[in-house]
C-alpha cells in the first residue's frame, strides 16, 4: 500500500498527466495543418499540404517521394498519444517515449531543413512541435514520479 | 466487506476488486469463493491486485447504477477521439489536390504564398495541368542560383528583398460555372529591403545600396499598371488573375490569365451585333474525346489537318484537355470571326524525318530532324498570304510569301550554352496514343537553358549589371 508522501499527489499527478499527453497530442495534430515556418517554404502551407503535394508526384523534383512518408509521422505520434492519453500503463509510456523521441528527430530535420536552425523562422507549426516535444519530455518526468501503485496497469 | 470505496464513495465493480476504480485506494478483497463457507479475508491482497485497465482522473462522478465505469468510457472516449482525427489527417494526406474554396481566396492565398516565396504553397494554388513539371524548373532554377552563390545563406531567392501585401480586396467577375476573372480592387504592399541578406556574389549591390530600406505604397496607383489589365482603356488599372474550378476547388490559371490579358474583355453585344458568338466559358469543362495520334510522328499532321480545317476545337483536342481549357471558350468566338471574314487555311508538312526519345512516365520527346512546313491563307475579299518554316538538323529558317528568308543555327557555342542541340516537342501519352505538351515542352527547354548556360555568361550579365547599378 502507498503510504509514501507523493500517495495523496497521485491522483491530481494522473489527471496532470493525462491532461499533459492530451496537449501534446493535439500540438502535434495541429502542427501538421498549420503552416510551419514563418517564411519561405511551408510559410503559407502546411505539412499536410507538403505531404500530399509529394504523393501527387507534383513536387517529385524538388523533394523525394519517400519524404511524404515521412511527413506522416507527426501526426501519426500524435494520433498514438490521443489514443491512448488516459493511460499510464508501460504499454502507453513506451508509446509515449517513441513517439517523443521521434518527433525530437522530426522537429530537427525540419528545422534544418526548412528553417535553417533559425528560430526566427519558425512558424506556428514549428512552435507547436517543438512545445509538443517540450511537454512530451515533462509528461515522461512526471510519470516517472508517481507511485507505482498508480501506474501499474495492464495495458 | 464494504461495496463502496472508504476514501472516494465509489462502488466496487466486484467483490474481489483490490483497488479502488476511481481513486486507485486499496479495497478490502474476498478472496473465498463466493461458494466457500470459510471464513472472509479483508485487508490488502498478498498478490499483486487487478489493477484497473485505465488510470482515472479523481473528481470525475464515478460510474451510477452499475453503468460504465469512467476510466473505460475515457479509454474509449480517447480512441474514438484519435479515429476521427485519423480521419482527418487521412483526407488531408489523400484527397487530390489543394486549390481553394473560392475564386477570391485562390487568389488570395496564391499571392500570399508567391510573395512568402513559399513554392509549394504557390504550386497547391495553380490548376495542376499547368504546373505539371515545373517542379523540376523550380528545382533547376534553385540548384542553378545555388551553385552560382546567388542564393541567401538558407536557400531563399530573395532574401534581401521581404514583400508582403496587406488590405487585398477583390472583385470577382463569374465568367461561366467553372471560371472567374478576380480584379484587384485595392491592397497595399511593403517592401523590406536588407542588403545583409544578400548573397557574397552580389555584395556590389549592398555596396552601393548599403543602407536598409522599407517602402510601402499602394499597389493599384503604384504597380497595377504592370500587371495583368481587363481593359488597358480604362483609366485606372484593373489587374487580374483568371481562375478555373476543378472538381470543386478553385485554382488560378496562368493561361487563362495570359489569355484574357492577352484578348481582352470582349463586348458580348458587339460582337452579336456582327455575328460572332462571344467566348462561352462553360466550355471549360465540356467533355470532349482527346484526338491522340497513334504513333509519336503523327502528332504533327493531326496538327496540319486540324489547322486546315479552320476548326479550333479540332485543335485544341490534340492538346492535353487540362491545359488548354482556359483556351476552349474562345474556340467558337475564334471560328465565327474567321468564318466572318471568309479566311481558309491550308497548312502541309513536307520531309518530315523525326526520331522518339522516352523520358520515362508518359511522356516522350520528338526530335525533328528535318521537315518543312508550308501554310497558307485566303480571305473572301481577295486577301491572300503564305509562308513556310524548316527545319534542317539544328537550323530552324522561315520564308514569308515574299521569298525573304529568316534562320537561326544552334550551332558550337551556341547549342553548348544553351544545352538545346535540335529542335522537339514533348509529347503525353494520352488515352493510349501522343498529344502535344506544351508546358512540358516549354519546361524542357527551359531547364536545358538554365542548366546548360555557363558561369562566364552569368558573370558578365552580373558585370553588367554592376556597371550599370
Amino acid at each position: 500500500m502507498d503510504t509514501g508522501p507523493h500517495a495523496a499527489d497521485a491522483p491530481i499527478g494522473r489527471v496532470a498527466l493525462g491532461v499533459l499527453w492530451l496537449l501534446v497530442s493535439t500540438a502535434w495534430l495541429v502542427a501538421w495543418f498549420v503552416p510551419w515556418t514563418s517564411r519561405g517554404l511551408l510559410s503559407t502551407s502546411s505539412l499536410a499540404d507538403g505531404a500530399r503535394l509529394i504523393r501527387d508526384g507534383s513536387v517529385s523534383a524538388l523533394i523525394p517521394s519517400w519524404v511524404g512518408w515521412l511527413l506522416l509521422i507527426g501526426p501519426a505520434c500524435g494520433l498514438l498519444v490521443l489514443a491512448t492519453f488516459p493511460r499510464v500503463g508501460p504499454v502507453a509510456v513506451s508509446a509515449r517515449t517513441l513517439s517523443v523521441a521521434s518527433m525530437v528527430a522530426v522537429f530537427v530535420a525540419c528545422f534544418h531543413s526548412v528553417a535553417q536552425f533559425d528560430p526566427a523562422r519558425l512558424g506556428p507549426g514549428g512552435w507547436l512541435t517543438v512545445g509538443g516535444v517540450v511537454l512530451g519530455l515533462a509528461g515522461l518526468a512526471l510519470h516517472r514520479r508517481l507511485p507505482r501503485t498508480h501506474i501499474e496497469e495492464d495495458d | 466487506m464494504s461495496r463502496f470505496c472508504g476514501s472516494c464513495g465509489a462502488q466496487r465493480r466486484t467483490e474481489d476488486q483490490a483497488y479502488c476504480q476511481e481513486c486507485g485506494t486499496p479495497l478490502a478483497v474476498a478472496h473465498a469463493p463466493a461458494a466457500s463457507a470459510g471464513p472472509v479475508v479483508t485487508g490488502p491482497s498478498p498478490v499483486p491486485p487487478a489493477a484497473p485497465e485505465y488510470a482515472v482522473p479523481t473528481g470525475l462522478p464515478p460510474a451510477v447504477g452499475g453503468g460504465v465505469p469512467v476510466g473505460r468510457t475515457l479509454g474509449v472516449v480517447a480512441v474514438v477521439l484519435a479515429l476521427v482525427a485519423a480521419g482527418l489527417v487521412g483526407w488531408q494526406f489523400l484527397r487530390p489536390r489543394g486549390g481553394a474554396d473560392s475564386p477570391e481566396e485562390a487568389v488570395r492565398s496564391f499571392l500570399d504564398a508567391a510573395v512568402h516565396q513559399d513554392v509549394l504553397g504557390a504550386l497547391d494554388l495553380v490548376n495542376p495541368a499547368e504546373v505539371e513539371g515545373l517542379d523540376d524548373l523550380v528545382a533547376a532554377t534553385r540548384e542553378r542560383l545555388s551553385d552560382e552563390g546567388l542564393t541567401a545563406r538558407d536557400g531563399d531567392l530573395t532574401d534581401a528583398l521581404s514583400v508582403s501585401v496587406e488590405d487585398l480586396e477583390f472583385e470577382t467577375d463569374e465568367l461561366g460555372d467553372a471560371a472567374a476573372r478576380v480584379v484587384l480592387s485595392g491592397g497595399s504592399y511593403t517592401v523590406t529591403y536588407d542588403p545583409g541578406e544578400l548573397p557574397d556574389r552580389l555584395g556590389f549591390v549592398a555596396e552601393k545600396y548599403p543602407d536598409a530600406e522599407t517602402w510601402t505604397g499602394d499597389l493599384l496607383e503604384d504597380i497595377g499598371w504592370e500587371l495583368p489589365d481587363v481593359d488597358y482603356r480604362n483609366d485606372r488599372p484593373e489587374p487580374f488573375v483568371s481562375a478555373v474550378e476543378i472538381d470543386g476547388r478553385w485554382y488560378v490559371s496562368a493561361v487563362g490569365t495570359f489569355v484574357d490579358a492577352y484578348l481582352g474583355v470582349p463586348n458580348s453585344d458587339e460582337l452579336r451585333d456582327e455575328g460572332i458568338r462571344p467566348p462561352d466559358y462553360d466550355a471549360i469543362v465540356a467533355d470532349g474525346e482527346p484526338i491522340v495520334a497513334e504513333e509519336p510522328e503523327d502528332v504533327l499532321d493531326n496538327l496540319a489537318d486540324a489547322a486546315s480545317h479552320e476548326d479550333v476545337a479540332e485543335l485544341l483536342a490534340q492538346f492535353p484537355a487540362d491545359q488548354v481549357a482556359m483556351l476552349r471558350p474562345w474556340a467558337i468566338t475564334i471560328e465565327d470571326a474567321l468564318a466572318d471574314d471568309g479566311v481558309t487555311f491550308d497548312v502541309s508538312l513536307d520531309g518530315v524525318d523525326t526520331s522518339v526519345e522516352e523520358l520515362g512516365g508518359d511522356m516522350v520527346r520528338l526530335r525533328i530532324r528535318e521537315g518543312s512546313v508550308y501554310g497558307s491563307y485566303e480571305e473572301s475579299d481577295g486577301g491572300y498570304g503564305s509562308g513556310s518554316a524548316n527545319v534542317d538538323g539544328r537550323c530552324v529558317s522561315a520564308t514569308d510569301d515574299d521569298g525573304d528568308e529568316e534562320g537561326y543555327c544552334l550551332e558550337g557555342g551556341d547549342a553548348e550554352d544553351l544545352g538545346i542541340d535540335s529542335v522537339y516537342l514533348v509529347l503525353r501519352i494520352v488515352d493510349g496514343g501522343y498529344q502535344i505538351d506544351p508546358i512540358a515542352t516549354a519546361v524542357d527547354y527551359a531547364s536545358s537553358v538554365i542548366e546548360s548556360v555557363p558561369s562566364r555568361l552569368i558573370g558578365d550579365a552580373l558585370k553588367e549589371i554592376e556597371e550599370n547599378t
